[in-house]
């Protein structure tokens, strides 16, 4: 397989799964090029018994780690809920209230810890497998699904509490 | 049974930026490599020249164009130690300074291709240490550096090999040499002289025609130095007592030597000249012999 | 045919180009070392003729031809970047000021290394008078003259004067080809001064006829420089010591 398939199909999954670990494109654009660095190093062995898209965010994810364990380890925990600045100036009602919402579901997913974070956007942003997601976090995918649900049910909570108190 | 209504709705995001931004390190990683390539291969030059220091006087370039030498220098003599010390003699065809004076291979490898080698990796570090440190980091480096170890290790190992085969081979006289003869006097060696090729196919018969293991007492006060010169330079320390018709080598090693051969060298070390017929091929196998005059 | 990426080998930063420089004049001092030769016969050519090659200042060819390849080499590399006009002359210029003012350091160099003769005394001086055997020559006598006569000595060889006749240096020099000139061969004089400027000195005052030479040096095509001096009583002053330490005439 070739570096330039391998970028295209998973530069937004890659790019994507950070911006949301991270909430800072700066820093997800900074790790992306790490993740993509690795791939084009490594990509020799990569023996293509996972999809691309897999085997990328499981780069994703270490560089992630590997950077907060050692530069920001709030982003590992979870985090108490900010209130964000009016981001209404200047655009529509309907543009502003879907920058609202998503940065909303950004922030509930900050409140939580990195593991659950992993899991939801694994799932229901990146759409992969249990298999895949287990693949990648190192477990079996029965531990996946059990993991998946608390995080839904954890965020869920998190969200209604929010969208209430506002 | 997971059900759609159970999944969260999260907001898809796509990557607005140039490509070229998230592909930055990679195009950085390549001329990076480029970059410690060419600073190797420019240290590789530079260990090549690196005895040349000996000769230059503007410090600031002698000092940089010893390091690669030096350290070597220090490998070699200093920790590991040569067998430069087993040799007695230093006269003749021995190289004084040398590394590995029984080896010219041996001393090619440690003071030419080891010296190479390590100015490579001194320059090739260099380029590691002045570049992005987000891309060539410390673990990548210690692979890298780990990788010269090995080849310097390997290199220190061949010489030592080389080395250690040619002392073997000393010790049993094996091949074909050249000689290097001595006279002198009762006060040790005045002068000596090579004798190469033809000029000494009759001196290697006589040499090989009475060689066998020996056990005998050894009378150092009555043996006189010989060098035997082998191919690829590789050099043998002897002493031959002529009265007892032994030779000696640097370990210890006793050989019983023809009475012919012991009275050719005690010939040329009273009066500095072979006799007659001994020089050059012996006049009886050749008709045009040629007997080289002194 | 795909044209080759050159961006990569591009030069951008700063700490690069300073890098870049360093290396290359290594390279360039480092490979220059031996193809200084005809630089060296040149310079000798022009030096003081007191100055033999033991004494000669090194390396000055290997910079003249460091600093010359150098030039060459930032002038492609303005011309790679588009540099000024006035850049580039400015270049050019180093690469020739430069070589040129080598040369006049190495002269300036050459006459502090030979003023020890003049301004300061020596740690030794030593004479050496031929002995005879039958004809052939088999060694020197060795003297070391005291306080007083090495003042006397010093005084002579102060106060000689280069020959510039070209005839006579014709004839010497024919004769110093078919001669005998190893050590023992000539009485000669030796002085020598410690070290002053980075360079010791010697004087080695080979006696010839009614003529003093100093051998200095080779010279391209197997020839030689040598110097020679007119006697200014120097040699009849050797003779008479040696008659009065050894009791013989040559």
């Amino acid at each position: 397989m070739k570096f330039a398939a391998a970028y295209e199909q998973s530069r937004d999954a890659v790019y994507g799964y950070l911006v949301y670990m991270t909430r800072d494109t700066g820093l997800a654009e900074d790790l992306s090029q790490e993740v993509f660095l690795r791939m084009f190093l490594h990509l020799g062995k990569f023996r293509e018994e996972s999809s691309v898209r897999t085997w990328a965010l499981s780069i994703a994810r270490n560089v992630f780690l590997s950077y907060a364990k050692r530069k920001r380890p709030v982003l590992l925990q979870e985090q108490d809920w900010e209130p964000e600045p009016d981001l209404s100036r200047n655009l529509p009602e309907e543009a502003v209230l879907k920058k609202e919402e998503a940065e909303a579901v950004r922030r509930c997913l900050m409140c939580l810890g990195e593991q659950e974070r992993t899991v939801l956007l694994l799932r229901d942003f990146q759409e992969l497998s249990y298999e895949e997601i287990a693949r990648i976090m190192g477990l079996t995918a029965e531990v996946i699904k059990s993991r998946i649900y608390r995080a839904r049910q954890k965020f869920k909570e998190i969200y209604r509490n929010v969208t209430d108190a506002e | 049974m997971e059900s759609e209504q159970d999944r969260i709705e999260i907001p898809e995001i796509v990557y607005q930026g140039d490509d070229k931004k998230l592909k930055e390190r990679i195009f950085k990683f390549k001329t990076g490599s480029l970059r410690i390539g060419i600073f190797t291969l420019i240290g590789l030059i530079l260990g090549f020249y690196s005895h040349t220091y000996v000769s230059d006087t503007f410090f600031p370039t002698k000092f940089i164009m010893a390091i690669p030498y030096k350290i070597s220098e220090a490998i070699y003599v200093s920790v590991l130690g040569t067998d430069a010390k087993m040799m007695k003699f230093w006269h003749g065809p021995v190289t004084p300074n040398a590394f590995f004076p029984h080896s010219w291979l041996a001393t090619v490898m440690a003071e030419l291709v080891t010296v190479v080698l390590i100015s490579g990796a001194i320059y090739g570090s260099l380029a590691y240490f002045t570049g992005d440190k987000r891309i060539f980091t410390l673990q990548r480096f210690l692979k890298f550096a780990g990788c010269w170890c090995a080849a310097i290790l390997l290199c220190i190992g061949l010489a030592y090999g080389i080395n250690g085969k040619a002392v073997a081979d000393n010790e049993r006289l094996q091949g074909e040499p050249d000689f290097f003869l001595y006279h002198g006097d009762m006060g040790g060696v005045k002068d000596g002289r090579g004798f190469y090729g033809e000029n000494a196919y009759v001196l290697r018969e006589l040499l090989y025609n009475g060689l066998s293991p020996a056990h005998v007492q050894r009378n150092a006060e009555d043996e006189i130095p010989m060098h035997l010169i082998y191919a690829l330079s590789r050099i043998g320390e002897y002493k031959v007592n002529c009265q007892e018709c032994y030779l000696v080598t640097e370990q210890g090693r006793l050989y019983h030597v023809s009475e012919e051969f012991a009275a050719v060298l005690a010939a040329y070390y009273e009066s500095g000249t072979l006799p007659e017929g001994i020089q050059g091929i012996p006049l009886e196998s050749s008709t045009e012999a040629e007997v080289e005059t002194e | 045919m795909k044209k080759p990426d050159l961006s990569k080998f591009r030069i951008k930063s700063t700490k690069d180009w300073v890098i870049f420089w360093i290396f290359a004049t290594l390279l360039v001092y480092t490979l220059a070392d031996g193809y200084d030769t005809g630089i060296v016969y040149w310079l000798r050519s022009v030096e003081t003729p007191w100055l033999g090659y033991v004494n000669e200042p090194q390396n000055y060819g290997r910079m003249m031809i460091s600093a010359a390849v150098l030039a060459v080499l930032a002038e492609a590399v303005c011309f790679l970047r588009r540099k000024s006009l006035r850049i580039k002359l400015a270049v050019l210029a180093a690469g020739v000021l430069v070589p040129i003012a080598l040369v006049g350091m190495y002269l300036v160099h050459c006459r502090l290394i030979v003023s020890s003769l003049w301004q300061e005394e020596p740690s030794r001086i030593t004479i050496w008078w031929k002995e005879s055997s039958g004809g052939n020559t088999v060694s020197a006598v060795l003297y070391a003259p005291d306080e007083e006569e090495q003042e006397k000595l010093l005084e002579y060889c102060r106060n000689l004067t280069v020959v510039s006749d070209e005839a006579l240096q014709e004839e010497f020099i024919q004769w110093y080809r078919e001669a005998d000139t190893s050590l023992f061969s000539q009485n000669h004089i030796d002085l020598h001064y410690p070290e002053r400027y980075g360079h010791s000195y010697s004087l080695d005052l080979y006696v010839w006829g009614d003529y003093l030479y100093f051998f200095r040096g080779h010279k391209r095509g197997n020839g030689y420089f040598l110097a020679f001096f007119e006697d200014n009583g120097l040699i009849q002053y050797l003779e008479d010591l040696r008659q009065e330490q050894l009791g013989t005439a040559e």
